[in-house]
């Protein structure tokens, strides 16, 4: 009986500690939403960029600009990335850096979104971002 | 079933308020959790996404290591250390791991001890220890489960925050870790220090962790 409780113990210890998702979450799927974000920039395909940002953040752009999202996105000036030099995942956000530029991206409906980018570093302070933030 | 209930009624009661306080945890954790999602403009989580998260594992795991410490620490100290009047202390002069035939080991075991009691060797030295041991292994893995998950949930908090994560060296030197180790620790400390110096003065009629009512303060090593 005590041998049965105690591997019953066992048996939810490790399914809980095996189930927590949150410590290693896709890290390479953030970095494929920013390269997505960023070939969408590049290609002046403003609806295909929105469509990865964050709810809020896609919000923000287009009340910021008065304008829909996928005008809006293309003009916020956020410098155009190709590679991807890291990417970093915690719980239910992630930081992808990129060759010139630095982005945040959390997840929602299963799914990376941006919540910033064309971000620079401050040191110890937030990083100032042109788009989100 | 009935003598079951009331022969294991200690262990019972306090299973099942623990299961009752972890899930009332896991309530009001997601709630707080969802509140400062909706602050940073972040999606909500479901409860079971929460209680497999970094955050809700930090929670948890760093009040089991603060008190599986304080029972390793105590279970430790206690064969050694002693406090004049408290029935939570062997009586004066009894500091050590005592006799063998005081603690009813190898020849001196009796007909129903334990079988690791009974042969002198490795297994009854580690058996001799194996209670402080347990309890310092559950501090060890649980102040380890502390440092891994809490990692993950500053981190996530920091990039939450537009800042840059933190290494794990780096955040097992950090006062985030250093804070949420020492105000539970120090807690445990105070408990166990005041039940020491409390039960000298003062009865719970009934109780093993107390003295008799009648006993003299003076009196050591003597339970309810």
């Amino acid at each position: 009986m005590r041998r049965q409780a105690g591997t019953i113990l066992a048996v939810v210890l490790l399914s809980w500690v095996s189930s927590c998702a949150s410590l290693g979450p896709d890290n390479a799927a953030a970095a494929d939403a920013a390269v997505a974000f960023h070939q969408a920039l590049a290609s002046s395909d403003g609806a295909a960029a929105c469509v990865l940002l964050a709810p809020e953040t896609a919000a923000d752009v287009a009340s910021t600009a008065d304008s829909e999202c996928a005008e809006a996105v293309l003009d916020e000036g956020v410098p155009v990335a190709a590679k991807v030099e890291s990417s970093r995942a915690f719980g239910r956000s992630a930081q992808v850096v990129m060759d010139k530029d630095v982005l945040f991206l959390s997840i929602f409906d299963g799914q990376w979104r941006i919540t910033a980018a064309g971000c620079q570093s401050r040191g110890e302070q937030p990083y100032d971002c042109q788009l989100g933030g | 079933m009935k003598s079951a209930l009331r022969n294991n009624g200690l262990a019972l009661f306090f299973g099942l308020i623990f299961l009752a306080a972890l899930i009332g945890q896991a309530l009001t954790g997601v709630a707080e959790y969802n509140n400062q999602q909706i602050v940073d403009g972040l999606q909500q989580v479901t409860l079971g996404q929460y209680i497999t998260s970094s955050s809700f594992a930090v929670d948890v795991a760093e009040n089991w290591q603060s008190e599986y410490l304080q029972f390793f620490l105590y279970i430790f100290g206690t064969v050694w250390l002693l406090q004049k009047g408290s029935p939570e202390s062997k009586s004066l002069g009894k500091q050590g791991t005592e006799s063998d035939h005081e603690q009813r080991v190898g020849e001196y075991a009796d007909a129903d001890s334990p079988e690791w009691a009974r042969h002198r060797g490795f297994r009854l030295g580690l058996y001799s220890r194996s209670l402080g041991i347990v309890m310092g292994l559950i501090f060890g893995a649980s102040w380890l489960a502390q440092s891994i998950a809490g990692h993950a949930a500053f981190n996530e908090r920091r990039l939450g925050q537009l800042q840059d994560p933190d290494t794990y060296l780096g955040y097992v030197f950090s006062a985030d870790f250093w804070n949420r180790t020492l105000q539970n620790w120090q807690s445990e400390f105070l408990a166990v220090g005041s039940m020491v110096v409390l039960s000298i003065y003062l009865r719970q009629r009934g109780s093993p962790e107390s003295k008799p009512v009648g006993s003299p303060h003076a009196a050591t090593g003597i339970e309810g």
